[in-house]
């Protein structure tokens, strides 16, 4: 069983995450956005914070960063359906003109990331390899 | 009616013309210089000569003349002779003309010669200012002959305001002799092509005495189009009055072959975009549809209804495979190109082919590993944009039902040549005639009704191609189809120290 915090603004994909992350037995903790999930994380301790990349507010890839600063011991996943501004999905700060491959290659500082729609079992497989040893 | 002598003096003063009268002594000489030389009458510049003999004129006469003026008392010779000489002067040489009249003895010598000389020096001077005029201004024809710009001039006077002059430039650009040009109306250039709001535009412009700036589609004398950029500007003469147009064409096909392909680009790019925004929409649905359906089926694994739930999912990954295949052609940036293999770079291309061509149309694909495998350099979205337009025309010309095939093969290195990808677009349409097929590459060739193609999209085809370091080829019978053959060459990576 891990804590985990899930930071996603849209709300059936929320609930969707919830469900089989409760599903395998987990404490799922959820935040609507990247300063709402910061919050989380720096009052409670979290194994796995999964987190979308293009939300309003503070972007995923912020949320990683000033999320290791605040809580060093927390894996991140990153989850990601691309940008509603482009066709690369690369996250905000990307240069522009960054591809696909690009993006394949961009991890978001996440330890692991996964891209929507992903399957149940792709994220059961992600969050136990992040909590594996733990 | 008798010759009143001061009339004539009066008469000879105006003219200043000289009259003498010279009888040769012939016992000196073959020379004839020796005899008398009696001035009839002198009121000019041979002053201080009139009055002496013939030596003293021989010397006044500036050495390279004094043939000229031996020539008029010569030996031999007809009885009317002429010539001109000039006197050495203190400023200015004075120049003479002189015209005599020899009476022969019976020995066939000269007896007498009477002649007059008349000081034609202004008229010398004038002949002189207008011979520079003349040629500064053929001079000034010349450059405007030799300039590498195309000019014509146009005559408002006329009725239809034919041309006048056209420079060598408008010979080379539009291939008509001069001949065939002047005196016509500029709008021979014009043909099927021609926007006839652009050549409104232009008649509007002339019959108003402005000046108009504007491109037009014109054609050489042997047929094929050029984009002309013309500027037509008015030559006014002091009242204001329109005597003259003159016109000025530039070919920039080239420009706007690129032009087209950089609207085409921009297209694309939006598409992108747009694409980009419709698929981070999608994926946020398609996860929650997922997830759902696959942990429903997971709590359920015995459940009657479950295949229902299988239905759905594959529903779900179709969709996902869709979007895929939409974000993988377009995506921001210009012509970025980088190392990719053919066979990713046609991958990704064919799904947007297969919804370009219409439901009428299948696609059908053979690829082999070799030409797969080979690494290319290429710019995606150009590569879909030449790929676009080959099976938009392959669809067109089997009037959007059938098949095209798509091929991928590797073609050896060949000499010099390096490993190439050979990529095929095959229509089993209409084809084409061996004329449209010569010229099926040029800008604004198209054999569409007016309004239904641009005439551009081989063109911009080949121009990326070539960009790409690339070739292409036509291949067609018509009434069985046409083939076009894409050669990419094999990316080689510059060495690393």
């Amino acid at each position: 069983m891990a804590r985990i915090l899930v930071i996603e603004d849209v709300p059936s994909v929320m609930f969707s995450l919830r469900m089989v992350l409760e599903g395998q037995g987990h404490k799922v903790a959820t935040a609507g956005d990247g300063a709402e999930g910061l919050d989380r994380l720096r009052r409670d301790a979290f194994d796995v914070v999964v987190t979308d990349i293009w939300m309003p507010g503070k972007d995923g890839a912020t949320v990683i960063r000033e999320g290791r600063a605040a809580a060093p011991g927390t894996r991140f996943l990153a989850i990601t359906g691309g940008s509603p501004n482009s066709a690369n999905g690369a996250s905000p700060g990307a240069s522009p003109g960054a591809g696909i491959e690009s993006l394949r290659q961009e991890d978001f500082g996440a330890d692991r990331i996964l891209f929507k729609p992903f399957e149940r079992q792709e994220l059961i497989g992600a969050i136990d390899a992040l909590t594996a040893g733990s | 009616m008798r010759t009143d002598p001061d009339a004539v003096e009066a008469a000879l003063d105006s003219a200043r013309l000289a009259v003498f009268r010279h009888e040769p002594d012939w016992s000196g000489g073959p020379g004839g210089i020796a005899g008398d030389l009696e001035w009839i009458g002198c009121r000019y510049g041979v002053d201080g000569i009139d009055g002496q003999g013939l030596a003293a004129l021989l010397d006044a006469v500036t050495d390279s003349d004094r043939d000229s003026l031996l020539g008029l008392f010569a030996l031999a010779g007809g009885a009317v002779r002429g010539g001109e000489f000039r006197l050495k002067g203190a400023g200015r040489d004075i120049h003479l003309s002189c015209d005599a009249l020899v009476e022969s003895g019976a020995t066939g010598r000269p007896l007498r010669i009477t002649g007059t000389i008349q000081d034609i020096s202004e008229r010398r001077r004038f002949e002189e200012t207008l011979n520079d005029t003349l040629r500064a201004k053929q001079t000034l024809l010349a450059i405007i002959d030799a300039c590498p710009v195309s000019i014509s001039v146009a005559d408002a006077r006329q009725p239809d305001v034919p041309l006048v002059y056209v420079n060598r430039r408008f010979q080379s650009l539009t291939g008509y002799e001069p001949a065939e040009t002047l005196g016509r109306n500029c709008r021979f250039l014009q043909g099927p092509g021609t926007d006839p709001e652009t050549a409104a535009a232009i008649r509007r412009a002339v019959a108003g005495g402005e000046r108009i700036d504007t491109r037009i589609l014109n054609y050489r004398k042997d047929g094929t189009p050029f984009v002309n950029e013309l500027l037509l500007a008015p030559i006014r003469d002091g009242d204001g009055a329109v005597t003259a147009y003159i016109g000025f064409q530039s070919d920039v096909t080239e420009e706007a072959r690129r032009e087209e392909a950089e609207r085409q680009r921009q297209r694309m790019e939006v598409m992108g975009r747009m694409m980009g925004g419709v698929a981070h929409e999608i994926n946020n649905l398609l996860q929650p549809i997922t997830l759902l359906t696959q942990e429903l089926s997971d709590r359920h694994p015995d459940d009657a209804d479950a295949p229902y739930l299988d239905m759905v999912l594959d529903c779900a990954r179709k969709a996902r495979r869709i979007i895929g295949d939409l974000l993988a052609f377009s995506r921001p940036g210009t012509h970025m190109a980088e190392p990719v293999t053919a066979g990713a770079l046609v991958a990704a291309t064919l799904p947007l082919v297969c919804k370009a061509v219409g439901p009428g149309v299948v696609v059908n694909e053979r690829t082999d590993d070799a030409g797969s495998a080979l690494v290319l350099r290429a710019d995606r979205t150009a590569f879909a944009q030449v790929l676009l337009n080959l099976a938009g025309n392959a669809a067109a010309a089997m009037g959007g039902t059938g098949a095209i095939a798509v091929t991928l093969g590797l073609e050896p290195a060949d000499g010099a040549a390096p490993r190439r990808a050979r990529i095929t677009v095959a229509d089993t349409g209409c084809g084409m005639e061996p004329a449209v097929l010569e010229r099926a590459f040029e800008p604004f060739f198209t054999t569409k009704p007016v309004g239904q193609g641009t005439g551009l999209g081989l063109s911009v085809a080949y121009g990326l191609v070539k960009e790409m370091g690339g070739d292409i080829a036509l291949s067609s019978t018509p009434g069985a189809g046409t083939v076009a053959t894409l050669l990419l060459p094999e990316f080689e990576p510059p060495a690393t120290a």
